[in-house]
Formats: C-alpha cells, sequence, structure tokens
C-alpha cells in the first residue's frame, strides 16, 4: 500500500532564501510522525507549504497526498480532501462567531464527502458533545474566532475543530507551545482520540515533552532544511539529552 | 440638460402655483440665496474630494412611476416617496396616541402657521447650497411629531424611489420628538433604471429634553444616482440620539449629519458603514457640536471600497468653550479590497475646552492575509472567505440594533458585501 502523504525532494523558498532544501518524508495512514527541530530548521515552513499557505514557493520537489499532486490544489480544497493544519498561532478574527465560521467549515467538508449539509440545529448538537470532551466554555460558539482567548484557549480550539472536521492527515504545527501541563494534557488526550488505523498524523515541535503524551510512531529531525535522522520514538530522548547542537557538524556537507 | 435646468423649470412651477405669501417669500429668498451661493466646487474646503460633474447628465425626462408597488417594501408602517411625492396608496401610517404624521405636501397647502414657524426655528443652521435649493423647491416629505412621553411603536419606514417621476427630487424630512418621547424612524432611498437622477433630503431632527430618536438611514441608489443630504440634528438635555448611516449602493453620495449637543447630558451614537464599488462615491461628513458639558458622543464609521470606488469620510468633532466633561471618541475604520480603491479619511478636533476626553483614530488597510488563510485552510473558498471577513469587518456598524430591522440591515449588506 502507498504512503498517505509522500513528499519527495522538497525545496521551498521564502522571499528569495531557501529554506527547505531538498526533503523526504513518507507517512503510511495509521502513523503519527513527529518532526523535530532547532528555531529557523524550517518546521512551520513544512506545514505551511503542505497547507498550501501562500509566500511559499515551490522550487522542486513534489507532494503526494492519497496519490494525488497536493501542490495543484488550493488551500480550501485540500481542507476538503480531509488536510488539516493546527496552527502554531491561530488567528483572531473579531466579528466572526465561532458557530458561523465552524458550520461553514464543517459544512463544506460534508459537501466535499457527498454528505447533507447541516442546518444550524443539528450543527449545535454535534458540537456540544465535542466541546464538552475538551473543558471547552459554553459561550465558545458566540464568541468571535479566537478573540481575548489565552495561548491555552486557542489551542484547545484548534484541537476542538480538528475533531469536528475529522481529517484524514493531521499537521500540527508546535500545537504544545505556550501550554501549561494541565492544557498540555487535555490536547494530548484530543490528538490521542483521533489516532485511528484509517489517518496519519504529524507532529511539528520543539520539544519532547508532546511526545511524552502523544508517542509518535517515527521521529525525524529536521535541520537546515533537510530531514537528517529518523529513527522511533527513542530519537526524541536522545535529542532532549544532547540537544541540537549536534547537528550542525553532523548535517552540513554543504 | 442638466440638474440646473431642472431646477430653474422647478422653481418657475412651484412660484407659478398659488401659495401663502410666506411661502412664496421663503422660496424667493432661498432660490436667491442658492444663487448666490452656487454649486460647492474644488474650493470648498467641505467639497474637496467630491465633485459634482455628474449633475450635468442628469436627463430632462424620468421613468414615470411603476403601476404597482415595487416588490420588498417593508412591512408595517411606511411612507412610501417616488420622485419627491408621497406616494398615498402605496402607504401605511402609523398609529397611535400623540404620534402625529403629516404629509408636507399637506402642510404646505393648509397654509400652516405651524409649519412657518418650524421652518423658521432651524433658519440660523448653515446656510448650506443644497439646503437653501431644498428650501427654494421642496414640496412634499414627512413631518413627524411625538407629543411628550409618546411612543411610537416599532419603526417608522420612510421609503423613497429615486429615478422615477421626477429626474431631480427635493424632500424635506421633520422630525420633533417632544420631551421624553421615543421614535425610530428608518430611511431607505432605492434607485430605479440606470439613468442619472438627483435626490436632495434635508432633514431636520430636534429633540426635546429626555427624548430618544433611533434613525436609520440605507442609501440603495441607483448606479446612476446622485443622493445629496443633510440632516441636523438638535439634542435636548439628557436626551439621546442614535444614528446608522448604511451606503449600499449609488453613483454619488454625499451625506452631511449635524448633530448638536447644545443642552448638559446630551448624547449620541452615531455609526456607518460606507461600501463603494466600481463607479461609486461615497463621501460622509459628520459634525458634532459639544456646546453644553456632560455630554457624550460615539462615532464609528467603516468603510469597504472595492474596485475603483471612492470613500470620503470626514469627521468633525467640536468642544466648544465650557463644554466641560466632554465625553468623545471616533473611529474610522476602512478596508480596501483592490488597488485601485481609494479612501480620505480624516477626524477633526477641535477643543476649546478643559477636562475633556476625546479620542479620535482612523485607520486604511487590507483584508488581512492570515485570517483569509485561516478560514481557507478549514475549507472555506476564498470568495466566502473574504465575505465572511468583510462581514465581520461591517458588523460594528449595525451594533446595538436588534430584532427584524437588525436582520433585514445584515441581509441586505452581507448581498451588498457579495458584489465588491
Amino acid at each position: 500500500m502507498s504512503a498517505m502523504l509522500e513528499i519527495k525532494g522538497l525545496r521551498v523558498a521564502v522571499d528569495g532564501n531557501e529554506i527547505l532544501r531538498g526533503l523526504d518524508l513518507s507517512i503510511d495512514a495509521g502513523q503519527v510522525h513527529a518532526v523535530m527541530g532547532p528555531n529557523g530548521s524550517g518546521k512551520s515552513t513544512l506545514s505551511n507549504v503542505i497547507a498550501g499557505r501562500d509566500g511559499y514557493e515551490v522550487l522542486a520537489g513534489s507532494i503526494t497526498y492519497r496519490g494525488e499532486d497536493l501542490l495543484a490544489q488550493s488551500p480550501e480544497d485540500r481542507a476538503r480532501g480531509g488536510v488539516f493544519l493546527g496552527f502554531q498561532y491561530p488567528v483572531e478574527i473579531p466579528g466572526l462567531s465561532t458557530a458561523v465560521f465552524l458550520r461553514a467549515a464543517v459544512n463544506a467538508r460534508r459537501k466535499h464527502r457527498g454528505e447533507e449539509e447541516l442546518d444550524a440545529m443539528d450543527f449545535l448538537g454535534l458540537v456540544k458533545g465535542r466541546m464538552k470532551e475538551l473543558g471547552i466554555r459554553e459561550d465558545f460558539l458566540q464568541r468571535a474566532i479566537n478573540e481575548g482567548f489565552s495561548g491555552g484557549e486557542k489551542k484547545r480550539a484548534e484541537i476542538f475543530q480538528m475533531a469536528l472536521l475529522e481529517p484524514d492527515l493531521v499537521l500540527l504545527d508546535e500545537i504544545d507551545s505556550g501550554l501549561d501541563i494541565d492544557a498540555l494534557k487535555v490536547v494530548s488526550d484530543g490528538i490521542n482520540r483521533l489516532r485511528a488505523p484509517q489517518r496519519a498524523m504529524l507532529l511539528v515541535t520543539h520539544y519532547r515533552r508532546l511526545l511524552d503524551y502523544v508517542p509518535p510512531d517515527r521521529v525525524h529531525v529536521l535541520s537546515d532544511g533537510q530531514i537528517v535522522r529518523s529513527g522511533g520514538p527513542e530519537l526524541a530522548a536522545e535529542l532532549e539529552k544532547s540537544g541540537y547542537g549536534w547537528l550542525r557538524e553532523e548535517a552540513a556537507p554543504a | 440638460m442638466s440638474a440646473l435646468a431642472h431646477w430653474q423649470a422647478q422653481h418657475a412651477r412651484v412660484q407659478d402655483a398659488p401659495a401663502a405669501p410666506w411661502l412664496r417669500a421663503l422660496r424667493a429668498d432661498a432660490w436667491q440665496r442658492f444663487a448666490a451661493q452656487g454649486l460647492p466646487g474644488r474650493r470648498d474646503e467641505d467639497w474637496k474630494y467630491t465633485r459634482l460633474n455628474a449633475l450635468e447628465r442628469v436627463p430632462a425626462g424620468t421613468a414615470p412611476l411603476p403601476q404597482a408597488a415595487p416588490a420588498g417594501l417593508p412591512e408595517g408602517a411606511r411612507l412610501v416617496f417616488a420622485g419627491g411625492r408621497l406616494v398615498p396608496a402605496w402607504s401605511n401610517l402609523p398609529a397611535g396616541t400623540g404620534v402625529t404624521v403629516t404629509s408636507l405636501a399637506d402642510a404646505l397647502a393648509a397654509d400652516g402657521e405651524a409649519l412657518r414657524a418650524r421652518l423658521r426655528v432651524d433658519a440660523s443652521a448653515p446656510a448650506r447650497a443644497f439646503a437653501s435649493l431644498n428650501d427654494a423647491l421642496f414640496e412634499d416629505g414627512l413631518w413627524l411629531t411625538l407629543a411628550p412621553g409618546a411612543r411610537l411603536e416599532g419603526p417608522l419606514h420612510l421609503v423613497h424611489l429615486g429615478g422615477a417621476g421626477n429626474a431631480s427630487s427635493h424632500l424635506r424630512l421633520l422630525i420633533d420628538l417632544g420631551e421624553h418621547a421615543q421614535a425610530q424612524v428608518v430611511e431607505y432611498y432605492l434607485g430605479l433604471g440606470a439613468e442619472a437622477y438627483h435626490v436632495n433630503v434635508l432633514a431636520q431632527a430636534a429633540l426635546a429634553p429626555g427624548a430618544r430618536l433611533r434613525h436609520v438611514k440605507l442609501l440603495a441608489e441607483g448606479t446612476a444616482g446622485i443622493h445629496v443630504g443633510d440632516f441636523r440634528v438638535r439634542v435636548g438635555r439628557d436626551a439621546r440620539f442614535e444614528s446608522y448611516l448604511i451606503s449600499a449602493g449609488g453613483g454619488l453620495l454625499r451625506q452631511d449629519l449635524d448633530v448638536d449637543l447644545g443642552e448638559p447630558g446630551g448624547e449620541c451614537s452615531l455609526r456607518g458603514l460606507t461600501t463603494a464599488g466600481s463607479g461609486e462615491h461615497v463621501d460622509f461628513h459628520t459634525r458634532i457640536e459639544h456646546r453644553a458639558p456632560h455630554c457624550k458622543s460615539e462615532e464609528t464609521y467603516k468603510g469597504l471600497i472595492g474596485g475603483n470606488g471612492r470613500a470620503v469620510f470626514n469627521g468633525r468633532v467640536h468642544v466648544h468653550p465650557g463644554a466641560d466633561r466632554t465625553d468623545s471618541a471616533m473611529t474610522c475604520a476602512n478596508l480596501l479590497l483592490s488597488d485601485r480603491a481609494e479612501v480620505d479619511a480624516k477626524p477633526e478636533l477641535e477643543i476649546y475646552a478643559d477636562d475633556v476626553k476625546c479620542s479620535h483614530g482612523a485607520t486604511v488597510g487590507q483584508l488581512d492575509e492570515a485570517q483569509v488563510f485561516y478560514l481557507r485552510a478549514r475549507g472555506i473558498e476564498l470568495a466566502a472567505a473574504r465575505a465572511l471577513l468583510m462581514t465581520a469587518f461591517a458588523r460594528d456598524a449595525l451594533a446595538g440594533l436588534d430584532g427584524d430591522l437588525a436582520d433585514t440591515l445584515a441581509a441586505r449588506i452581507d448581498a451588498r458585501l457579495a458584489t465588491l
């Protein structure tokens, strides 16, 4: 069986600077992979380019999702097709209610899957249960998107959106940054609940801490725009012990 | 043919018709004043960004009134005007004790001393050219009076259809609220047809102590419609005036809104939304005169400008000597939706009193790319994402409205935003 996500020889520039410099990565359905690396190694670029954000120039290589060329698709088509990006910094959108936004998002996904769109009542029924699971406040739906949320609330809201949209490929960009232990547990539980044989996950993180709660199948070390090492969960522990300093000596033949 | 030729013909016609001597004199004076003033031009600071050349394109004739009332007129109490004249068959008068609604055509025909006195009250107001023109040429309009303590149940709608019946119309509105009276007035200006036409509205409101007026004006004129509106409001002691001014279409729209806070404890809240698309020019000028202590004014205007649309916002707050404890806040935020769209936003603050709290700010920006991407990354199409963000941006303009009126306006604005 072919991989759910297959990245080959990916080279990406931002403002003329090459950030990803020939990256290869393959994730099968049912697997959770972690990409770790120091600041500036290209972690956020990787998740953004998979999700289709503007401003990332693909110089070479390919991203294939379920056998389709993902780079040819708009961000919204990728999302409807099951790609979900949990943002490192979820944006605030004053004036736009979370309920209106989420219903539009859920219905876009349902329509793509050939399911009937939900009306306001059905939608409420669907979300209320999920909100409880993640300890999300009652007034959440009436509030403007992420407006005035704390860092932890924003990340929990991302996980909540993920649970609602039932994606097939989950990209979580530093979902653990800025979380205290309690919030990290809630977020991790939310991620673990979604682990499933038909779903692939890519956790992008700077710290090992998240991986204690969400044990990955594979860990990759990203440095200077390339995956320089891959291994099992033990690689994360090793990294924590030795830090990222060793990468520079080992990884830069150029 | 141009608007000027219309006005000359209108002037000759009204002065030929039988009228009370005071009215003839008022019209003659006003016409002379207008002739001396001329149309405002580039040299007038107040008209710096707005040209009136489009008036030359107003044709000699215009389409006749439609046979039947247009679909979608608001339910409930409504006065429907077309080409500056009341169409009684399409109108329903509001009921209520202490509520008097008079058509100005009737009031003029009745040779009313009351109307003469009422018109004299505001004679000291700024003599702007279009106001002079309105004095000289108005033949109809609305006079709403609420007795002290009276309350108008539900909004009174005023609908004006431009581009039918008259290529240049002059409408006059008078709103007088007695002590602690309370009313909601909603004006809709709709355009018929694609031909140029001109609508000139002069409105005057007087709020006695403790009165409350909520006023909505929605401009949805035709693509070649020219609307010049001038609204002057005197807010009495502890009275409150709320204004919602919304532009949702029209070739050239100019609205002046003057609020006089002349007695202690008066308040006003002015909200507005400008939408301007290609070929459209929208110019809002507000002036708030803080002439008494302990008054409060809040102003929030939003602008969404697309295509080669053009918007102007000029908000002046003038705090007179002695108007201590004035509390005044103004914001004007604009989004340019294309690189050909233009806006001139200018807050003007003049303070001659101590012990005041005044703030103002104006911003011009674009849709936030990070927000657009966030929505797209959740499966929402680019066009829908932009529409949601525009609606979110515009939302403040309607804050405080509720019920059917809020829903109706929100739906209209959403439909409008989809065209920008």
